[in-house]
């Protein structure tokens, strides 16, 4: 079967400090894959290089068996790939249903639209409704998106993700900086908005991982240490001794 | 909804109305706010609404009002619509052209490529003679416009050449205000807020910011043709730094939060300055000081200062924009 | 063509206008490459540099004086602006604080003129170096190898201090990352502050060596200010080594270019300037960014 993504032989270095040596990744249509590794192991370095933010050095990423490499950003995201970033980046002084509406805006391909009215498209609008229903922000619509809460702005920068309706949603630590309640409202906002579509995130806490992956792979001195079924990856000595161990230990907080 | 258009309609009406309200002197400086209110609209595409600080805007006005002087003067029996459709059409060609390098630089960078090249193109004026007549500057001679049914528009006369203007400033003005509202109006606020996640949605961001700039460039340029067909004479000082800052004073003066701040900011600055040049030849440090004010302790202009809460707000601002976060 | 003196002596114009540049871009560079503020008000700082010489040597009859006078005045006047106004701005982002250093020049500029009038006023070279040297079978003016002199050692010295004192250093890495450095406890609004003043004042002191050769004139701050930009544009913003390159090649750019192509004089550092912007928008030594 063919993968939905493939990365392959991925090299990338900044000015010398070399980031990425040689990574190779399959992910199936349908599965969610984490994407685990220490601090600096190259995994965003990795998710812009597959979104078009940077071009690697070398190797290719195939969506679908396309070449994608180095593709600019938009061109990306029109194939169905989309993205959320480890630092928010969302669109500040716009209200919440604004920001929402930009992604669904270019999910129609209406983004080049100079004749009809935004504000009067029943249609985006109730899209947009929906999605916002859908993150549970609706009652925050009219909220420029500067003034929600730190937890609520993660929410939004999945709705802005899974707005633009992509087939491929990649997820950037989309539990960074939350509590254990955030979080766990997060896993579950994840999993519904993610359902029937190819998930990969990067993510560093562990319990999120084993509950959502189908598949994990474990990124360390820029190379793919292993890749497979959770239960797998829990039980690999060589993963323990590079990561897990030390993770495990730190995780007793 | 009938009655803001019903509001609308009469505030039309009233503007049609001014040449029988004012005399020759203050129906003259209408025109000169009708114009330069339409330059800093078209400013203020770029700056308030994309975020791209241009500092020579001034090159696609002089280009316009050059296109203008150049059709009447070479162009048998050339009408005035005629040449502004033509000034607009080199206005966006040179937008275009001029866009296509500038876009892909932002903040001062951007704002010094504009610079540059409005610096080029006005040395062109300077120096190709046979064309432009350099420092001289080209006159332009102004033929009576026939409008169907007999009506013929003197536009040597003042009350004539005001409703041409006002025609066709609002009609710009319509343009405008209509693509601020459409998709690719948003498309163009998101630049400015954040290019960079727009990008990741599918915006393509090079392709957005050189459309808006092409459009800001049409209009500019037919600015400076109604400037030309008015002044009678186009020169190179139509495309120098003093033109292409002035208009960033309308727009900050105004305020850039808001579609029509910029056109308020042309308007009080022309009464500024005229008021000022009277009472003393040093006006130039009087309005250097309210540009430093403004910054300072109202740097969203008159329109966000009358609108914070009032009604003004919603009238003036064209999307609901919270007050501005310190990033 | 031109004999052979002709080309020697428009290279040393070339070499003495380029360093000139220099002396008014460095300050401009400095405070870029720190604050990431285009400053617009240094020419007008510049200008006012040259109308101090002019007073202080109608009041004392000293030229060496305003040296030291112009850029103090200039130096708190620059501090003042940094202190009361920018630091208010910042929080608006820098495209506002472009925007008010551009409304000070406007308003130095025509405060200039209020003062001293809207004509130009002759400062006479100082007695010492009023005559002239023989140069390629001619003579050259000894205040222009002045010029020359006083850029050369203000370069290497800004070298020293920037390369060799503690100061330096902590501004060299404030113009790469100023949150670290404010990390490491480093004052970095008093840096600022001093950077800014510093920049200041090196303004006036071009514009106070300038005064004797170009007059003190109501329009050399709109004059220098096009060029000071174009200077900094090709060395990379905020890149001191490139901002002495480019304004030795804008030196010689100008004065071959007035020999051959008279017509087009204006038009070539403009188009260098746009060259560079498109084909490495970062300038000759510029970093990404």
């Amino acid at each position: 079967m063919t993968a939905a993504l493939e990365v392959r032989d991925i090299h990338h270095d900044f000015g010398g400090l070399v980031v990425l040596q040689g990574v190779d990744l399959a992910v199936r249509e349908g599965e969610r894959h984490a994407i685990i590794g220490p601090n600096g192991a190259g995994k965003s370095t990795l998710f812009n290089i597959i979104t078009g933010r940077l071009r690697p050095r070398r190797g290719h990423v195939l969506y679908r068996g396309r070449d994608i490499t180095g593709a600019a950003p938009h061109r990306v995201a029109r194939q169905g790939i989309g993205r959320s970033f480890q630092i928010i980046n969302i669109f500040p002084r716009l209200t919440v249903f604004q920001n929402v509406r930009s992604a669904v805006v270019s999910r129609r391909g209406r983004r080049l639209d100079a004749w009809s009215l935004l504000d009067r498209d029943a249609e985006i609008t109730r899209e947009t409704e929906m999605v916002l229903e859908l993150l549970g922000l609706a009652d925050r619509r009219d909220t420029p998106a500067s003034a929600l809460s730190y937890g609520e702005q993660r929410e939004l920068e999945i709705a802005l993700t899974v707005a633009v309706q992509p087939d491929l949603v990649l997820l950037d630590e989309p539990t960074a900086g939350l509590n254990a309640e955030d979080t766990r409202r997060a896993v579950a906002l994840i999993r519904r908005v993610t359902e029937g579509k190819t998930l990969v995130m990067v993510e560093h806490d562990m319990d999120v991982v084993f509950t959502l992956a189908d598949r994990i792979s474990v990124i360390h001195y820029g190379r793919v240490l292993a890749s497979g079924p959770p239960d797998a990856i829990r039980t690999s000595e060589e993963v323990r001794r590079a990561y897990l161990g030390r993770k495990a230990g730190a995780a007793g907080r | 909804m009938s009655q803001r258009r019903l509001g609308m309609a009469a505030a039309v009406a009233a503007l049609y109305a001014l040449p029988w309200v004012l005399d020759t002197v203050r129906l003259r400086m209408a025109i000169e706010i009708l114009y330069f209110g339409l330059f800093a609209v078209s400013f203020n595409l770029l700056f308030g609404y994309a975020g791209l600080l241009s500092f020579g805007h001034a090159a696609t006005f002089g280009v316009g009002g050059y296109t203008l002087g150049l059709v009447l003067r070479h162009v048998e029996g050339a009408s005035v619509p005629l040449a502004l459709l033509a000034a607009a059409a080199a206005g966006g060609l040179a937008g275009l052209v001029i866009g296509f390098f500038c876009v892909r630089l932002r903040g001062t960078y951007f704002a010094l490529l504009t610079l540059a090249f409005s610096q080029f193109l006005f040395a062109v004026a300077l120096k190709w003679r046979e064309v432009t007549r350099g420092d001289d500057g080209l006159s332009v001679s102004v033929p009576d416009l026939a409008l169907p049914g007999g009506l013929v528009l003197r536009l040597g006369q003042a009350p004539h050449f005001y409703w041409l203007a006002l025609t066709v400033v609002l009609l710009a003005l319509g343009a405008a205000w209509r693509f601020t509202r459409t998709p690719l109006g948003n498309a163009v606020v998101l630049m400015r807020e954040n290019d960079e996640r727009a990008a990741f949605l599918g915006y393509n961001v090079f392709g957005t910011k050189l459309i808006v700039f092409t459009f800001a460039a049409v209009l500019a340029a037919v600015a400076g043709a109604l400037f030309a067909a008015f002044q009678r004479l186009i020169s190179p000082s139509a495309l120098d730094l003093p033109m292409s800052t002035e208009v960033v004073f309308m727009a900050i003066l105004g305020g850039t939060g808001a579609f029509l701040g910029p056109f308020l900011g042309a308007a009080v600055y022309m009464l500024i300055q005229n008021w000022l040049s009277e009472a003393t030849e040093h006006w130039p440090f009087f309005i250097g000081l309210l540009f430093v004010l403004m910054i300072l302790y109202a740097h969203q202009g008159l329109t966000g200062l009358l609108g914070r809460q009032g009604p003004l707000r919603r009238r003036w601002t064209a999307r609901r924009l919270p007050a501005e976060e310190p990033a | 063509m031109f004999p052979l003196p002709v080309y020697a002596t428009q290279a040393l114009h070339g070499l003495v206008n380029g360093m000139l540049l220099f002396l008014v871009s460095s300050g401009l560079t400095l405070v870029f490459g720190m604050m990431g503020i285009l400053n617009i008000a240094h020419a007008a700082f510049y200008m006012l540099g040259a109308y101090l010489a002019y007073t202080t040597v109608q009041v004392t009859g000293h030229f060496w004086l305003s040296l030291a006078v112009a850029p103090v005045v200039v130096g708190l006047l620059g501090a003042a602006v940094e202190r009361w106004l920018l630091r208010r701005t910042h929080a608006f982002g820098h495209a506002y604080e472009l925007l008010l250093t551009f409304g000070l020049f406007f308003m130095i500029q025509e405060a200039v003129r209020w003062i001293w009038g809207n004509y130009p006023l002759q400062v006479p070279v100082p007695a010492e170096l009023a005559g002239s040297v023989p140069f390629a079978g001619g003579r050259y003016p000894a205040y222009r190898l002045f010029i020359l002199g006083v850029s050369a050692v203000i370069c290497l010295g800004m070298a020293l201090v920037l390369l060799r004192t503690r100061i330096g250093i902590i501004i060299r890495s404030a113009v790469s990352d100023a949150e670290m450095v404010s990390a490491l406890g480093v004052n970095t609004p008093l840096v600022s502050l001093g950077v800014f003043s510093a920049g200041s004042a090196l303004a006036a002191v071009a514009g106070v060596i300038a005064a004797p050769f170009l007059q003190a004139d109501p329009a050399m701050g709109a004059g220098i200010l096009t060029d000071a930009f174009v200077v900094i544009v090709i060395g990379g913003f905020g890149s001191l080594l490139g901002a002495l390159l480019a304004s030795l090649m804008i030196g010689q750019l100008q004065s071959f270019g007035i020999l051959w192509f008279p017509q087009l004089a204006l038009v070539f550092q403009f188009m260098l300037m746009a060259g560079v912007l498109i084909l490495r928008p970062q300038g000759l030594f510029g970093e990404k960014g």
